[in-house]
Formats: structure tokens, C-alpha cells, sequence
């Protein structure tokens, strides 16, 4: 009964997206905006970028009477980008059917501000990230931008980015520009990650009154939160419209002292977001899982049906990772693989051959039952991989046994005897008179 | 010369007669169980008939070697089950024997009619086994009467209608079988006999753990024989042997192993094994000595062999007390101290046929067996022979087993048909000879020829023993009665074989009564009578099962009460957690825990058993008394045997009643039981008239009508609702509405509140 049974295939899925856009075939975008027009002037680049990477799609309004996602049981597209303002969703368009887009193993950009909607809340809030009160803005009375937020101090200069290969390769040499509302992720969260945090020194409070008691701050204060839901889909929410638009991409840090820091990141950082978020980076795929014996009741045998008590196996698995179109062997030395019942009763690191196939030989357990190899590898940034393969483990069949053991000679002695002792006293019976 | 010759002639004559007596009681006794065919289908019935039934199809599919060796996956998931260790085979390799058989014959006959014909087969076997081992205490007319009495006993009518595919169908035939062989060891005295008993005991040992009331009932029966100074070369051929091969015969079944020398129910026979042995021995030294150095020799044998035992007493005791049931299996423990399980293994005491027998069972059960039966008792002693000793202390125990549990009514169910069957047999001679007698007296001139008559005349089972009552020889002739009371008048012995053949009668209406309308019911179609005569099937349970195997993963769990393991393992072919071989307590105990929890605690456990569907029985909807929720407690008591969160006074309601309504307690309307029995159960209604939520097996109306469940999800509800199917969600997609507890607490709204089901997921 030797199965497998992949339970994440959706890691398959997103990573057959990377490889279709990698082979040019052209995925379906739709960017909504309060005012498409004006965001079509005030985030060209950023919109540029996602066209140069092969998104094809347009800008509407996200209040249309006619906005449509879905055409029966079709989705008109895979990748979503919303930046929100305060106006109420249109047409066919609701925040479960939002929902039930990202559930469908689709991705989204979500940028709000201070002005958010209550739908655009909701629709954050069922993500797993918490969007602050209504009117709060992220304020930093230190790290502010001197050139536009002299007066609020509340275009803050983040530089606490993730530091994930997946994510921000390389990092980031600026601070990143931010005008927006404060975010947080409870700390429980196993699907959301802050991709950026506050300073020590930040923290989410009304630009209008003075604040003494500000419970979201410093790093607890997300600026720009990343989700990876369980079924591999991804979703960015970043607190500031403004952060992603041409004029931050253009801007040039400026502290409180007057001191220019030179360009801002936000560029690199925002591209980033945006490719991690459509499956452009960071995606593990797993294949041909398999599984032989090495040494026990059918040495060879690849994938069997079951393995017996105290077999040799070897476990393998093909792991490559995805980046910008192209796949390339992974390689990591902490993929652990287990052989569970109830318990793990084998938990061992996997060794790599440089070319993405991960293996390792174990001695199953000295006990019978219905075992299954379990692989769950969760990092940050990169897509989960959680593979499962049971097979039963029997004992031993009453002719395996061995025949003759060494504890056991004094009796086959004693056996020997007796049997000896009856044939000579039955001879003396019957043939002595 | 003629005398003679005319004896012999009515000597053939009478053995032709008891054969077809015999085939006339066999057939009676297969046919009296067919009426669950008739009435129903060939289909295998209850619980523990699916799981022989499933592994005889394994067996057939994979021969003898692999079912031996048979480590099975789908059951007690994820621990499985080595089953060809952990089974009695007996059953399963007689059934597969006379499948492959049938095959070589050409008969293409499907496994399952083969299962379902095995026990009405082997009864009528169980009734010859009878014959010949009354046949072998007293006499053929004792057989005679003993056979058919059996044949349709209803006990025993009870575990072996057809389709009633259990261990006892062929096991109470091992049984009396196995006391025909010792018996006629005792009496014959033959190494061939002895080595046949081996054989029957060793099936016997293949076929059920009832095995052990033998392996006790012999060392005490040799015991009895030498108290009562009894000890003779012919029980020591019939008992020696059979302690040592019979100790190898036990110990190479694999579910038995070295519990046949470890445990204490096999040590009464190495006891007595080696008392026979010193009373053998002093019988010899006082044959060979002087009395007086006879004295001295006696005084000297008794003080080693006193010190010996001594020695081995203590060290039996020793071994003995390190385990807390003294050696004892569970079973066997609850046996000798009826209140042990009730206190210890909650497993054991909630299965309803471990329960003591009420009065009316026994009548019910055994009908005019139970009131001959002490009639046959006192029999036993004249004479007293080894044989009718072995009757007698068989009778005896088996009285005192059926008093414990209700299950081994079955046991008795043999020794009282053996003993009405002597007392009908004697009674029966003895107003026959009376007859006889007197018309002897009118035609002094024609002597045996009217008494032959008479018992011509009788009904087989009258038997024709009154014809020999003049030449009676040992213990096997006429009726003891016959040959030492006057007989009585003609006209009060007429009357007297009237009432006996009312007697019988009686049972024999009775019998199939009960047979027709109680025993036949395979439990997994009900039926019910309506108003108009007619007759209402409820198919629930393979409605249900049919709907799992056709509709879920093969790769799928189900979890349920271990009661319906077997069937679920059997019928919707899927991976069970639990099952009726409830051989390990902790697991069953994890599932009683679960189904005693609130719904999430619940549904961690099921996810970490890898379960995708959990199914309740209920009953409430119809009327079908047990269901789950009223085998509840037992889960309760069995969970919180091993997880001490779980307790059972919390399930009570205030006073300490178990009750379903607004009083219940409150663990109870949070378990998860309570919800997948109720759930949307307000909304329909079973019965014109009934208030909402009216429950009609506990007559109340329950006690939380209106809940929703948010980790389990309604698949599937059988037509009368007997079998409720729901799917365990899985791990939710997203996490929502985790909310960060330092979140700014200012301008909250209440329209966040308002998607928050769009997930549908649990949070």
C-alpha cells in the first residue's frame, strides 16, 4: 500500500507558473486603484516593472460597477494587485471572493494607507496581518525623511528589512522610504512574516495628538507584511500606497539633521516584494520522492509495498529551487526527514549531491506498524514542502526467523540426550532378558 | 441360539434406527438455523463475523502461509495489526478449507456463502460430537436424547444461526468434541484415543480461548479421580499425554505461545500432572511392599513430595504475585472474581455480553434443559462412573461460568443438554419399561417382542433403550431407573410418556420461536413490524459504509467506536483506528477521549491520528436503543481510565443521572459525541407530534438543540439517521483573525466583524 501523497502540491503548481513565465507565456494581471488614472502616472515605473517581467493585464478602478473577478468557474487572472484607498469594492467583486482567489492558490499585492476601507481591512484581517486604527500612521521622531515629513514626522526611514536570501537578496544598502499606516502580525502567526519592521524608536500613533502610551512599536510595528498561506499562495500587504509610486522610487534620504543619505531603496525593495509575491522567488519544488531497500528482506526493492523490521532504506528526494524563471539544484543542509508513527521514531538531516537530490540511508525501527516518511520543511521565504509516503513496517514472518540460535544449544543438547537415553533404554527393554 | 440371533437382528435394527435418528437431528439442527437466510439474506451478521469474514477473503485470495503471517494495515491505524498472531485460526482455516474444497469440486461458490453456512453446519456436527460423547457416559439412548436436545438448545441456536460467523460456531463443537475423546480415552484406555484427543484438542486450542475451561476442567475432573480414589492406568493414558502435547499444541498457536506455560490458567494441569504422578507412584509402592514398610515408605514419598511441592508452591506463588493480575489474562480474572473487570477494565465490563445472565435467560435460553438438568446431576452418581464424574463436575462449572457472564451461557449450553438429555433418557427408559412390563404381564407368552414394539413406536429421540432394559451390562446398558425402581402402572406411564412428549414438544416450539424471532436478527438490518402486518427494513449501516467506500480515498482513516471497527474495516474497506480486537487500551482509550472532548480538543486528536472521517451510530431519530450516545459512558470510563482530564461525574447531571436533556451535564453537551450525535437534529422531526428535539430512545427532548460545528463537517446522514458521517476539516488555509494583542485599541469597527465566516475554515 506504498502511496505518496503530496500534500502541498500547490508548491508544484507555483513552481509550473515560474517556469511558464520564465518560457514567456504571459500571466494574467489586474492592478486595482481608486483612481486608475492618476495611478497609472504616479506608479509608471512600478507598473513598468511588472510589465517587463511578462504580466500582461490593465488598471481598474476598484469601485467599477463592472469588475470581475471570475467568469463562472474560471478566474480571469492569476496575479491581483490592489492599492487601496477608501472607496468600497465594485461590481462582482467582495472580500470573499478575494479570499476565495488567494484560497484558489492565487497571489496578491495588497497596499493600504491610513485611509483604508473597511473592506480592505476585512480583507487584511482574514490574511492573518492586522491593519492599525483608522487615522494612526506610523511616526518616528528620529529616523524621519527631513525633506517630506519635517512637520509630522511620519515619512519614517525603515532599514530593519527580513534578512532572507529568498526575499531580499543581498539586502538592502538604503533605508527604505514609508508614509503609511502601521500593521502587525499576532504573534502566533505560522503564515505571515514582517518583510519590513519598525525602528526601535517607531511606533503607530495619530499625527494630530500627542501620544503617550503607544502600544504598537518598534519592531512589533510591521511596515510591510508577507504571507505565505498554507497552500503556497502568497500575499504582500504593505502599509503605504506612496512607498510603492515613482516619486519614492526617485526620492533621496534626507535626515533630521539635514543630512542627505543619498537614494532611497525603495525601488529595490518594492521589485522584491513584487517577485516574491508572484512566485518569482524563493520557490522550492519537490520531486520524484522515492524510497529502497538496501539490505533486508528484498534488498532493491524500489518503493515496496512494506519494509521489514530493522530493514536498510534509502530515502531521496529531488529539491530544486526557483528564482527569476530558472530553476536551480537547492542547496541546503538542514532538510530533515522523519519516519513516523504517532511518534517520530527516525529523525535524520538529509545530505545533498549538489545537483538537488537530497538522500539518506536510515535503519527503520525494530517495530511493526504503519510507518510514514514524513518531510516538512518550513523556511522563511521560501515555499513549504511537505511530503508524506506511508509504508507499513511488519515483523518478522514466522520463516525468517533463524532456524538455529547459540542461546539455544543447551536445550537441542537436552533434546539430543533424552532422545538418545529413550532409544538406549528402549533397546536394553527389548532386547534383554 | 435364536434368542441370540434375534438380539443381534434387533441390535442392527436399533443401530439403523439411530442413524436415522442422527440424520434426522442433524438436519434439524442446520435448518432451524437458516431462518436468518430466509427471513433476511445470506449476509455475515454483527461485529466479530466481519472480521473472520474478512480475513477468510484474505485467506482466499492469499493461501494459509500469507494469512499466517498476515500483518494487517488497515486496522488500529497507525499501529496495525499483526493478525495471523493475535487470532484463534480455527474458524477462519475450516472455513477456507472448505472453500478451497468446494473449489477443487468445481463449485464456484463466493467465500462469503461459505462463511455464512459454517455454523449451521457445525452444529449439526456439535450434535453428533453430543451423541457420541453422551453415547460414551451412559449410553446411545442418553446420546440419542442429548443430540437432540442440542440441536436446537437456543443458546447455543444463538451464536450459530447462519451467518453468526464467530469462533463459537465451530468452537462448541471442538468443545464437546474434545470431551468425547478424553472420555473415551477414560474409557478405553487406547494410546490411538489419546492421540486423538490431541488432535481435537489441538483444534480445539486453534479455535477459541474457551480453550482454557478445558485446560482447567480435566486437571480437575484427574484431580476428583484421585481424591476419590479413582486413579487407574486408563486415566493416566487420557490425562498425561494430553497435559504435555496439549501444553506444545497451545504453545504453537501464535496468539497463545508461552502463555500456555506462563499463565496461570494452564498451571492447574502441570499441578495435577505431577499429584497424579505421586498418588500413581504410592498406588505402585503399595503394591510392591510389606504394609509396614508401606507405612514408612508412604510417610517418606509424602514428606519429599510435600517439600517438592512446597518448593514449587512458592515459587509458582512467587512468579505469581509479581504480576498484578496473579498470571490471570484479564478475561480469566473477571471469570473467578466476577466484580474484578467492572473494577479494573472498564474495556471488558462495557461489552454487553460480558454481563451476568438475568434468571429469564436461562429459561429462555434453555428451556426444558435447565429444569432436567438437575435431574440429570443427581444421574451422574448412579452410577458413578469416571465418565459420569467428568458430566458431572463439567455440569457443575459450567453453571457457575454462565452465572458470571452471559456469553458463557454458551458453555453451558452443552453440559445442561448432556445432562437433560441423561435425565430424559432414564425417565423416558424407565416408564418404557414399565410399559413394557406391564404388557409383558398381560402377554406372558410373546416376551420382548411388545416391548420392542413400544420403542419402535417411540419418537426418535425417545430412544429404544426400554428394549434392553432386561440385558443391561456395565454403565452403558438400561436406565438405572429402569433397573432398580418398581415399575409403575400401565395407564400412569402412559400418561407419564405423554407429558414427556409434551415436554418436549414445548421446547422444540419454543425453540424455533426463538430461533425465527430472536436469534436471527443479523443487527445490521433492523427490521420492524408496522401497524399493517407488514415488515420495515432499516439498512442503515451498509447505506452508510456503502456510501464511505464509495465516496472517500482508499487511503482514508475513519475513526468510530471500536464496536464498529471490524465492520467499517470489512464492509466500507477503509483504515480503522480502533476495533473490536481491543487489544490495546490506550488507543481505544485516545478515541474514547476524543469523542468525550469539546470539538477542537477533539479534532487535534483525530488530525493527529491522520483521521479524515469520523462516524457516531444514533438512535434517538428512530428509536434504536444502542447507539452511541448510550454507550457513552463506556467511553467516558475507558478514556478517563488512562487520561485522567476525563471525568466521568462531570458527564452526570447534577443528582448523577446520565440524561441527554436540559439537566445533562455540561461536559456532555460539549463533547464531541453529543454534537455529531445532535447535530441539526432540532430541525427535523422523527415523530408526529413530538416537541422539538424530542429524542426517542431517551424520551426527553435534548438539552442544546441549536449549535454549529466549526472543525467537523456533515458528509453524510443515513436515511433514518442511524449513521452520521462527518469529515474532519482540514488545517485552515489561512490565519486569520490572529489579532496582534498591542494592535492600537482606538476606532475599532464593528464591520470587521463582518467577513469573518467567509472563510468557512476553522480559526
Amino acid at each position: 500500500m506504498a502511496r505518496s501523497s503530496v500534500l502541498l502540491a500547490a508548491a508544484l503548481l507555483c513552481a509550473a507558473a515560474v517556469a511558464a513565465a520564465g518560457a514567456g507565456q504571459q500571466q494574467r494581471l489586474l492592478v486595482l486603484a481608486d483612481d486608475p488614472a492618476a495611478i497609472k502616472t504616479s506608479h509608471s515605473k512600478f507598473l513598468a516593472s511588472l510589465k517587463q517581467r511578462g504580466y500582461r493585464g490593465n488598471v481598474k478602478a476598484i469601485g467599477s460597477k463592472t469588475l470581475q473577478l471570475k467568469e463562472w468557474d474560471d478566474w480571469l487572472y492569476d496575479k491581483l494587485v490592489i492599492f487601496g484607498g477608501s472607496k468600497a469594492l465594485g461590481g462582482a467583486v467582495d472580500v470573499e471572493q478575494l479570499v476565495e482567489f488567494v484560497d484558489a492558490g492565487h497571489d496578491l499585492l495588497l497596499a493600504v494607507d491610513s485611509g483604508v476601507s473597511e473592506e480592505l481591512r476585512a480583507l487584511a484581517d482574514q490574511l492573518g496581518v492586522d491593519v492599525d486604527a483608522s487615522g494612526h500612521s506610523v511616526i518616528d521622531h528620529f529616523n524621519y525623511d527631513a525633506a517630506t515629513g519635517a512637520t509630522d514626522h511620519a515619512a519614517v526611514l525603515a532599514s530593519n528589512y527580513v534578512q532572507s536570501e529568498a526575499v531580499l537578496p543581498g539586502g538592502l544598502k538604503a533605508p527604505v522610504l514609508y508614509r503609511g499606516v502601521g500593521l502587525s502580525i499576532a504573534p502566533g502567526s505560522e503564515t505571515a512574516f514582517a518583510a519590513l519592521r519598525g525602528s526601535p524608536t517607531a511606533y503607530s500613533g495619530r499625527t494630530d495628538a500627542a501620544q503617550t502610551d503607544a502600544k504598537l512599536a518598534g519592531p512589533a510595528l510591521t511596515l510591510v507584511a508577507l504571507v505565505q498561506l498554507r497552500n503556497n499562495a502568497r500575499v504582500a500587504v504593505a502599509g503605504s500606497v506612496d512607498m510603492f509610486s515613482d516619486a519614492a522610487f526617485a526620492a533621496e534620504a534626507t535626515d533630521r539633521q539635514n543630512k542627505n543619505l543619498g537614494a532611497v531603496a525603495n525601488e529595490a525593495f518594492c521589485t522584491a516584494v513584487s517577485k516574491w509575491t508572484f512566485q518569482e522567488r524563493g520557490v522550492l519544488r519537490a520531486s520524484n520522492l522515492s524510497h529502497r531497500v538496501v539490505s533486508g528482506a528484498h534488498p532493491g526493492a524500489v518503493k515496496p509495498e512494506r519494509y521489514r523490521i530493522n530493514d536498510e532504506v534509502e530515502f531521496s528526494v529531488d529539491i530544486q529551487e526557483c528564482a527569476d524563471g530558472a530553476c536551480k539544484a537547492f542547496k541546503a543542509s538542514d532538510v530533515q526527514v522523519e519516519l513516523v508513527m504517532l511518534d517520530p521514531y527516525v529523525r535524520t538531516t538529509l545530505t545533498h549531491d549538489g545537483a538537488g537530490r537530497f538522500s539518506t540511508q536510515v535503519k527503520v525501527p525494530d517495530t511493526y506498524g504503519v510507518f510514514k516518511w514524513v518531510l516538512d520543511y518550513r523556511r522563511l521565504g521560501y515555499s513549504y514542502i511537505e511530503l508524506t509516503e506511508t509504508v507499513p513496517i511488519r515483523p518478522f514472518k514466522h520463516n525468517e526467523y533463524e532456524r538455529f540460535i547459540v542461546q539455544a544449544y543447551p536445550y537441542y543438547a537436552s533434546i539430543a540426550s533424552m532422545m538418545a537415553g529413550f532409544l538406549a533404554v528402549g533397546a536394553f527393554f527389548l532386547w534383554t532378558k | 441360539m435364536a434368542d441370540q440371533a434375534s438380539l443381534a437382528k434387533g441390535r442392527a435394527l436399533g443401530n439403523v434406527l439411530v442413524g436415522f435418528a442422527m440424520l434426522a437431528i442433524c438436519l434439524l439442527a442446520s435448518s432451524v438455523r437458516l431462518f436468518s437466510v430466509i427471513k433476511y439474506e445470506s449476509v455475515i451478521h454483527e461485529f466479530d463475523p466481519y472480521f473472520n469474514y474478512r480475513v477468510t477473503r484474505f485467506l482466499s485470495e492469499k493461501g494459509f502461509y500469507e494469512t499466517w503471517d498476515f500483518f494487517d494495515s488497515f486496522t488500529w491505524y497507525p499501529l496495525g495489526r499483526v493478525v495471523g498472531g493475535t487470532m484463534y485460526p480455527g474458524l477462519i482455516y475450516t472455513a477456507g478449507a472448505i472453500w478451497n474444497v468446494l473449489q477443487k469440486l468445481n463449485i464456484p461458490i463466493h467465500v462469503q456463502e461459505v462463511c455464512v453456512f459454517t455454523a449451521p453446519l457445525f452444529s449439526a456436527f456439535c450434535a453428533i460430537a453430543t451423541y457420541l460423547f453422551m453415547k460414551e457416559v451412559r449410553g446411545q439412548g442418553a446420546g440419542l436424547a442429548s443430540a437432540a436436545i442440542i440441536a436446537v438448545v437456543p443458546s447455543y441456536i444463538s451464536r450459530s444461526v447462519a451467518g453468526s460467523y464467530d469462533l463459537e460456531a465451530v468452537a462448541i463443537f471442538a468443545l464437546v468434541f474434545v470431551f468425547y475423546l478424553y472420555v473415551k480415552t477414560l474409557n478405553t484406555g487406547s494410546l490411538a484415543w489419546a492421540t486423538a484427543l490431541f488432535f481435537g484438542y489441538l483444534y480445539m486450542v486453534a479455535s477459541w480461548g474457551g480453550y482454557s475451561f478445558i485446560a482447567n476442567l480435566l486437571p480437575i475432573h484427574c484431580l476428583a479421580c484421585i481424591v476419590f480414589n479413582r486413579v487407574s492406568s486408563r486415566l493416566y493414558i487420557a490425562y498425561a499425554p494430553w497435559v504435555i502435547l496439549g501444553a506444545l499444541a497451545a504453545a504453537n498457536i501464535p496468539v497463545i505461545g508461552f502463555n500456555a506455560v506462563l499463565m496461570s490458567e494452564h498451571f492447574a494441569s502441570f499441578f495435577v500432572f505431577g499429584l497424579l504422578h505421586a498418588a500413581l507412584a504410592i498406588q505402585y509402592i503399595h503394591k510392591m511392599l510389606p504394609p509396614r514398610a508401606y507405612e514408612s515408605a508412604k510417610r517418606l514419598v509424602l514428606t519429599f513430595g510435600t517439600t517438592a511441592l512446597a518448593v514449587v508452591a512458592a515459587l509458582v506463588v512467587s512468579y505469581v504475585a509479581a504480576s498484578p493480575t496473579f498470571g490471570w489474562t484479564g478475561r480469566s480474572l473477571s471469570l473467578l472474581d466476577p466484580t474484578y473487570a467492572s473494577k479494573y477494565i472498564p474495556i471488558i465490563a462495557s461489552v454487553s455480553e460480558h454481563q451476568p445472565p438475568s434468571w429469564s435467560s436461562y429459561f429462555t435460553d434453555l428451556h426444558i434443559a435447565s429444569l432436567l438438568a438437575p435431574a440429570g446431576l443427581l444421574l451422574c452418581f448412579r452410577p458413578l462412573t469416571d465418565a459420569s464424574l467428568f458430566l458431572l463436575l463439567y455440569g457443575v462449572t459450567a453453571v457457575y461460568f454462565s452465572g458470571v457472564m452471559v456469553r458463557l451461557m454458551l458453555v453451558l449450553a452443552p453440559a445442561a443438554c448432556c445432562l437433560a438429555g441423561l435425565a430424559l433418557s432414564e425417565v423416558t427408559a424407565y416408564l418404557a419399561a414399565s410399559l413394557a412390563a406391564s404388557q409383558q404381564e398381560q402377554e406372558a407368552d410373546k416376551p420382548e417382542a411388545g416391548a420392542g414394539e413400544a420403542s419402535a413406536s417411540q419418537p426418535p429421540k425417545h430412544d429404544k433403550k426400554a428394549g434392553k432394559h432386561g440385558s443391561k451390562k456395565g454403565g452403558s446398558g438400561g436406565g438405572w431407573l429402569a433397573g432398580s425402581l418398581q415399575p409403575v402402572p400401565r395407564d400412569v406411564a402412559i400418561v407419564g410418556l405423554v407429558l414427556v412428549f409434551a415436554g418436549m414438544s414445548l421446547f422444540y416450539k419454543h425453540s424455533v420461536y426463538v430461533a425465527g424471532e430472536m436469534y436471527s436478527a443479523p443487527s445490521i438490518v433492523l427490521q420492524s413490524r408496522r401497524p399493517d402486518g407488514g415488515v420495515k427494513v432499516f439498512d442503515d449501516f451498509r447505506e452508510a459504509y456503502s456510501w464511505l467506500s464509495h465516496n472517500t480515498d482508499p487511503d482514508d482513516k475513519v475513526a468510530s467506536w471500536w464496536d464498529y471497527g471490524y465492520q467499517t474495516t470489512a464492509m466500507a474497506n477503509r483504515t480503522v483506528i480502533v476495533d473490536n480486537n481491543t487489544w490495546n487500551n490506550t488507543h481505544i482509550a485516545t478515541v474514547g477521549r476524543a469523542m468525550a472532548s469539546p470539538e477542537k480538543k477533539a479534532w487535534q486528536i483525530f488530525r493527529s491520528l491522520d483521521v479524515k472521517y469520523v462516524f457516531v451510530v444514533f438512535g434517538g431519530y428512530i428509536g434504536y436503543p444502542s447507539d452511541d450516545i448510550n454507550k457513552f459512558l463506556w467511553m467516558v470510563r475507558i478514556g478517563g481510565g488512562v487520561f485522567p482530564d476525563i471525568k466521568e461525574s462531570n458527564y452526570l447531571s447534577s443528582d448523577g443521572n446520565y440524561r441527554v436533556d436540559d439537566k445533562a451535564g455540561k461536559a456532555l453537551l460539549d463533547s464531541l459525541m453529543w454534537k455529531l450525535s445532535y447535530y441539526r437534529f432540532a430541525d427535523t422531526s422523527p415523530m408526529f407530534g413530538a416537541p422539538r428535539g424530542y429524542d426517542r430512545v431517551r424520551n426527553a427532548v435534548i438539552g442544546r438543540p441549536d449549535f454549529q460545528l466549526h472543525y467537523f463537517e456533515e458528509v453524510f446522514t443515513s436515511e433514518h439517521w442511524m449513521m452520521r458521517v462527518y469529515r474532519v476539516l482540514d488545517k485552515p488555509n489561512r490565519d486569520n483573525r490572529m489579532r496582534n494583542p498591542r494592535r492600537s485599541k482606538v476606532g475599532k469597527s464593528a464591520a470587521k466583524t463582518k467577513q469573518r465566516t467567509a472563510s468557512g475554515a476553522p480559526a
